[in-house]
This record gives structure tokens, sequence and C-alpha cells, in this order.
């Protein structure tokens, strides 16, 4: 089946996702909006916290703004709680259709996922930015040249959520419903991935379990490179954890499709 | 007054009633709730644990305002879930049904998906409450009580005003209300720390325009013994009901603006 | 007991441009017309009337209704029901009044129709001896026992209709408007709802307003019918006026027995041709029945004919057609 990488077809869903989301703007505008009086006061907390101090846990507060300010762009990168296609295709048991498919669902899945990320990357994650440098809110990154790997790693931080969100969708080849699974994930997804609380803050035991787990490589990794902070080794770290994570996860939704998939072909769907 | 009261309660046991079908998924959404709160304490731990204190108030005191604004937007949303309704029957022109009976459409569109489910997070709420004014040592005595009720009052009061705009604007945009609710959500967000740590122009809009802010600090002042730092006059302590059902009038009023404009334009 | 006079009613309609230079534009300035749905209506109707609304889509029926209703405010004249102005007094026109949309529905959708009539009876506040002698009566009369206590979303159209129409008379209203409320049935259903419809304003005095585009349904309960077109009324009078003010038509249908042209005398229209049979329209004012036969059979090998009446829907399809 991965030799069946049909790159333009996968390409041609992209493309097409991507233009269906063009036709949002007015919801894209208001989200832009959320946005920022989440992002102001969050910031508001942290201004605050550091009225007397200057570097707490290796962060200025511009440092923690900043982090605070990549965060919340990321978010918009990532699925929302609601459907993202899979649960729903095998709830109503579309999904028997959809696997029959001469490409596999996965990749035509990611394609489609990736179109929205394009659309979310120009119109909410770049607007992001540049109206919170304008506000203070963020500095410039520490190193350009860095800033490949900073884009490679965004890119790689939304495989990862994306195929978590696809995993726990897939539960519903054997649960009723996957909300609550989604609901449980969420809270520890926000806390470990730095959305919360930037995980510089984090008491050293805390870490040690973040390391292990894989949202910290989604939205924490990218911002670490930005910042330009830690060493070049943890900096490594994060990015190696990266890809494996990538593999990983990307690996387990193609196992877990075709034992659903043998599930389809045996009950009926 | 008390006619609307007793419609709407009929009419949520109808609704309810339609509902009971228990799913196992709520249980993991309640679970996921549970989460999502401890998640939420420990972030506020891990800010103290890093700053110490926050604007002159300690990890208790902020979690007694997480506590305080979860249980308040818990009941709001309860009360407003027929709300979020309204864009979807002005599309399809099924929000005259709401116009055509012997009672206010508000009451009754009110109770509609009433989502009893939601409960979770009201409990939490009051655990979050309750630990915290235990580990601060408040001695809730009839004058505390009478704070911590008033409080809960009127911020639930300004989260459902809040709702209720939000609403009345889509009679115009005809789409979700999400522009304004990021005010809505924005507030619950502020308002899990002391209004007094932020900059003054967002403080100004959360204490003035918005009033999450101001009902929920002033009391919550009092009954801490804080020290308050902006100076206020001493009598904001002791209105925040009334400034709660000042907002909700104002509310109230601009829905029916919003109605008279559906019966202007139709669907 | 209705009584409207000059009611209007504009909307404005904004002119939407395209495109992204369009989309721009319509953020600075808004263009707009006014479209006119109601144009100085004028019309009474009084205790236990029947009255048939009828209009191609689009000509102010529905609108007419909501202003009646209360739902839409109008924008110039008044409305006065019962002595009560609908858009001002929204509450107490509704105590007297009941709707039935026959494309949308007055129930609970997961509630059984039992249930919908009890929330009813609490929110119209009618005495529960009251009630539940009206809910008997409507459980016989349309026949509502066997799915009385099913959801309403899993009954057939035809079921959910009944259901309806007992639920907007539960309070006893002086007055009934219904929207459409054949729609979607088929001809046993509609049957049965003509019969109940009859019953209730003859025997109970109820007055019905009723827009349909069914014109049997026209026909079998009202005695006078009033015509919207373009936002204004065109015609309110008796069924058998309005057939009349168009010219006297009937039809003539045939079987010819050989496949051949046929020439019509005067006062005659082809309406129709399927091979040997010919459907004719001709004006009884210029020619008369027997004299046509006379003249086709004269001309022609004829197996079989029959006259009818002609029939509303071409008199109506006049109507649409010419403005007046």
């Amino acid at each position: 089946m991965l030799n069946n990488l049909n790159f333009p077809a996968l390409l041609a869903f992209a493309k097409t996702s991507y233009k269906k989301q063009l036709a949002y703007r007015i919801a894209n505008w208001s989200g832009l909006f959320t946005n920022f009086v989440f992002l102001f006061i969050r910031a508001g907390v942290f201004i605050a916290c550091y009225e007397n101090r200057d570097v707490v846990a290796g962060l200025a507060i511009i440092d923690t703004l900043t982090y605070l300010t990549l965060t919340q762009s990321f978010f918009t990168l990532m699925p929302h709680l609601g459907s993202m296609g899979l649960s729903e295709h095998i709830i109503s048991g579309q999904i028997a259709i959809e696997l029959n498919r001469p490409l596999n669902f996965y990749l035509i899945y990611m394609a489609k996922r990736v179109g929205i990320f394009f659309y979310y990357f120009m119109f909410r994650f770049f607007p992001i930015l540049i109206i919170g440098s304008l506000f203070g809110l963020l500095r410039l990154p520490t190193s350009f040249l860095s800033m490949p790997l900073f884009f490679l790693s965004i890119f790689l931080g939304f495989w990862i959520a994306v195929s978590i969100m696809f995993l726990i969708e897939s539960t519903a080849f054997w649960f009723d419903s996957d909300r609550g699974l989604k609901v449980c994930m969420y809270g520890f997804f926000t806390f470990f991935s730095g959305l919360l609380i930037p995980l510089n803050y984090f008491p050293a035991w805390i870490l040690k379990i973040t390391k292990i787990l894989p949202f910290a490589y989604t939205f924490n990794a990218p911002s670490q490179i930005y910042l330009g902070i830690q060493t070049n080794q943890e900096l490594l770290h994060n990015f190696i954890g990266q890809i494996l994570w990538a593999v990983v996860l990307t690996a387990s939704c193609l196992k877990i499709l075709s034992i659903g998939d043998k599930k389809v072909v045996l009950h009926g769907g | 007054m008390r006619e609307n009261i007793s419609i709407y309660f009929t009419l949520l046991k109808a609704y309810t009633l339609g509902q009971m079908s228990y799913r196992s998924s709520y249980l993991y959404e309640m679970l996921g709730m549970a989460i999502l709160t401890l998640v939420n304490i420990c972030g506020i731990y891990i800010i103290f644990e890093t700053f110490e204190s926050v604007g002159g108030w300690s990890f208790w005191e902020v979690v007694y305002l997480y506590g305080l604004t979860t249980i308040a937007m818990g009941i709001a949303q309860l009360l407003a879930s027929g709300l979020n309704h309204i864009p979807e029957f002005v599309r399809t022109g099924d929000f005259d049904r709401y116009l055509i009976r012997p009672i206010s459409p508000l009451v009754h569109i009110l109770p509609y998906s009433f989502a009893l489910h939601r409960v979770g997070r009201l409990i939490q709420g009051v655990i979050a409450l309750v630990v915290s004014l235990y580990m601060r040592g408040i001695d809730p005595g009839g004058f505390e009580l009478w704070i911590i009720c008033s409080t809960l009052f009127s911020l639930m009061i300004v989260y459902f005003a809040l709702f209720l705009i939000g609403a009345t604007f889509t009679f115009w945009t005809i789409q979700s209300a999400e522009l304004f609710n990021a005010f809505t959500y924005g507030g619950m967000e502020m308002s899990k720390y002391p209004v007094s740590i932020y900059q003054p122009w967002l403080r100004n809009i959360f204490l003035f325009i918005i009033p999450v802010g101001f009902v929920s600090y002033y009391p919550t002042v009092i009954l801490f013994n804080k020290h308050e730092p902006l100076n206020s006059p001493e009598f904001f302590q002791y209105i925040t009901p009334l400034v709660a059902l000042c907002f909700l009038a104002a509310a109230l009023k601009f829905w029916k603006f919003g109605i008279k404009h559906y019966q202007s334009t139709g669907s | 007991m209705i009584k409207v006079s000059g009611l209007e009613k504009e909307f404005k309609i904004m002119t939407h441009k395209s495109g992204m230079v369009g989309a721009t534009k319509n953020l600075f300035s808004r263009k707009h017309t006014t479209v006119k749905a109601v144009a100085d209506v004028n019309f009474e109707i009084q205790r236990g009337e029947c009255v048939g609304y009828l209009g191609p889509n689009g000509a102010g029926k529905s609108t007419t209704i909501k202003m009646l209703t209360g739902i839409l405010v109008p924008t110039r004249g008044s409305i006065s029901v019962n002595g009560i102005t609908p858009f001002e007094n929204r509450k107490e026109n509704a105590k007297q009044i009941g709707v039935v949309f026959g494309q949308r529905t007055q129930l609970w959708w997961d509630l059984p129709p039992i249930e919908s009539f009890d929330l009813l009876g609490k929110i119209y506040k009618v005495p529960s001896s009251k009630l539940k002698k009206n809910i008997d009566n409507f459980i016989d009369i349309l026949d509502l026992e066997k799915f009385l206590h099913t959801p309403v979303r899993k009954l057939s159209l035809g079921q959910k209709m009944r259901c309806e129409l007992a639920a907007a008379l539960l309070h006893d209203p002086e007055i009934l408007y219904l929207d459409e409320p054949t729609i979607g049935l088929d001809v046993m259903a509609k049957d049965s709802i003509r019969q109940f419809l009859k019953k209730i304003n003859e025997e109970d005095k109820v007055t019905i307003l009723l827009t349909t585009h069914d014109l049997d349904d026209v026909e079998s309960l009202c005695k006078r019918v009033m015509v919207i077109d373009n936002g204004k009324l065109i015609h309110d009078d008796s069924i058998a006026s309005l057939k009349g003010r168009f010219g006297n038509y009937k039809n003539l249908e045939l079987d010819l027995e050989n496949d051949e042209e046929v020439h019509l005398p005067v006062g005659c229209e082809l309406v129709r041709r399927d091979g040997k049979k010919i459907m004719v329209e001709f004006n009884t004012d210029i020619i008369k029945a027997p004299e046509l036969i006379t003249n086709l059979a004269g001309k022609h090998s004829l197996i079989d004919l029959s006259v009818h009446e002609r029939p509303i829907e071409e008199v109506i399809k006049r109507i649409y057609q010419t403005e007046v």
C-alpha cells in the first residue's frame, strides 16, 4: 500500500480541502479575534507575575509572551474537538466505502488535513504572529538560521497532533462514541504541550513525564527552536523526539486502520 | 415572573425526559471534565510554585476564584443552552414558532437541548471552591456564606446576560455568536485571577463594560480581607448583585430589540 | 372580526456584489433595494367564515399570514383581530388563534403527541378538565389513538398533520390559520383533514384562513377565496365569481377515431393533444357546448367525448399569468 503513494492525487485532495476552507472567511476572522482576546488575558497574568522579576526559569517576560503567542497560533493549526471525519464515517458506515478506495484512507485523510493546515497556516498562524509582534507580544527569533528547522518542526508537531486525534477517532470501530475519550485527551494535551503554561516553568519531576508523552513534541518543540534559549543538545533531543513520535504514530494509525478494516469486513460495517 | 419560572421548568422537564437515554460516553465526558479541572489547577499550582504570589494573592485564593467562575459559568451554560440554536432557527424560520405562543419567547427557547450531563463541570467547581475555602482557613459563618452565595449569583447572572447578548447579535449576523462569545469565555478566563493584576485597559473592560471582573473581584476582596490596590470606592464591594441585575436588564432590553428586528425583517 | 386595512410590508434587500472587490465594497456601502411583499391589502373576515388564500409563490401569502399572527410587523397599515393588534399584543393575540404550518412542526419532535398536548395545555393555561375533553374529542375525530404515544419524529406525514391540527385547537381558539396543511399528503389523508376542518368550521364556528396550492382544498372547504399576486389582492369573492371572472369556460375531451387534423370553430382553443385524444377549451359565451359538439361531430368521427367545468387550476393559472 505504501508503494501506492499517488502524490498527484494526494495533492489534489489537499488543494480541494484548502479551497473549501476559504469559504469560512468570517468564521476565521471571528476565530482570530477570539485568539487575541485569550492571548491578551493570558499575557496579562504573566505580566503581573513578572512585575518585580527579570528572568525566571531562563525566560524574560518577552520570552514568555513570545511563547504564549506561538502556542496560541500553533493551536489554530490543530484539529478541533469536533469530528475530523473518521469517527463520523465509522458510525455512519461510510467507512466501508472509504476503505475500499485504491488509495489508503489514512493518506487521503492526512492529505485533506494538510490542506486545512495550509489554510490556517496562511490565515491564522501568520496573522497572529504579525499582529502579536505589533502589540509587543512577540520578539524576533534568536537565530534566523533556525527558521527552516522551525517550520519543519511545526509541521511535525501538526502531524503528531492529527495522528493522535486519528487514533482516538478510530476507537469508534469498537466503541459507541469517541467524544468522551477526546475530552479526556484534550485536558492532557493542553497541559503537556505547553499550551496552558510554558513547559519551561514545569518542575523537574513533571518534565520527566512530559518527555515520555507525545504532547510536548507538538507545540513545545517548535516554540523552543524559535526562542533559542535551550541548549543545542536539548533542541536536538526535541527534534529527534518529534521524528520518532511522528513515525510511531503514523505506523500506529496505519495498523489500527487495517485492524478496523478487517472488523468492518467481518461484521459488515 | 413566577409564571415564567413555572413554564420554564415545565418545558425543562419535558426536554430532559426526552433525552433520558443515558450514554456511557457521558461518563467519559465527565471524566474528561475532571481531568481538565485537575490540569487547570495543576497549571495554577505551577505558577505559584514558580512565582510565589500573583498580585498579592495566594494559591488557594486563586483556586477559590477558579471554583467560583467554574460554578457560575456552568450554571449559566445550563440555563442558556437553548440560545445556541437561535442562528439555526432564524435561518430555517423555525423561530416563528416561539412568537406564536402566549409566553415569552426567551423562556420558551431556553430549555431547548438542556445538557444535563454538563453538571459534572459544576461538581468540580464546587469541590475546588470548598477545598480552597478550607485550605485558606475561611470559616463559613453567616456573613461569609452570604458573600459567597451573592458572588455566585451575580457572576452567574452576568455570564447568562453575556450569552443572551451574544445570542441577540445572531439576529443580525445569523451565524454563530462566536465573535461576542470571545468576551464571554474570555471573561471566564480572566476571572480565574483577581482582576487587579491585569493592565489598566484590559482591567477596565472587565470591570465596567463586561462586569465579570467587577462582580467576582470586589466581594472576594472582602472575603479574604485583601489589600485593595486599585483604591476603588468602598461601596463597590457591596453593590455587585445590583450591578449584575442592571447588566441583565440591559441584556434583556437588547434581546427585545433583537426580536423587534426579527419581526421587521422576517427570515 | 379580522380587519385588515392598507396593509403593506416592505423588505430591504441588500444588493449583493460578488467576488473579492464586490465583497469589500459591501463592507463600506450598503446598497438596498426595497421590495414590496404586500401592497395595500384590505379585507374583512367575519366570524365563522372559511376563506381560501391563493397566490403564486412569492406573492405575499406567507407574509400576510405572518403579519396576521404577529410574527412580522407591517410597514404600513393596520390589522385588528377581535380588536387586538397582533404585533403589538402578541401574547394576547396568541390566545385566540391557532396556527398550523404545513412545512414546520409546532410539536416537540422527540416527544409523543400526548405529551405535546399536555405541554401546550400548560402553555395556553387550558383548565385540565377542558383540556382532557378536547384531547379525547380530537383523539376520537382524528383517529389519533394508535400513535398517541409514539414520538412525533417517527410519525408519517398524515399522522403528524392530524396531531398538528389537534394541537392547534386545544385551547379553543376562535381563529385557525393554516399554511399549506395538506402538502405532501395522500388522497385519503387530505380527505380526512378536509372533513375535520369542515366540521369545526360548521359546527364550532371556527374561523379559518387557509393558504394552499391545492385547489381541491379550496373547492371543498371555502365559499370565499382571496387571490394575491405580487403583493396585491386581485380577487376577493366567491369561487364561482372567480371562475366567471375570467370568462365562462368549459373543457371538452374528445377521442377521435382517426388521427386527423382538427379545425376548431371560433371561441375554442386546443389545450392538449395526445394522438387521437384531444382536450379543447371553449368560451361558453361565444359557443355553447351542444353547438360545439354538433360542429365537431359533423366533421370528424368521434368515439367518445365528455364536457367538464374548467378546472380551477386553469383559472388560477390565467390569473397568475395576466396581471390585473
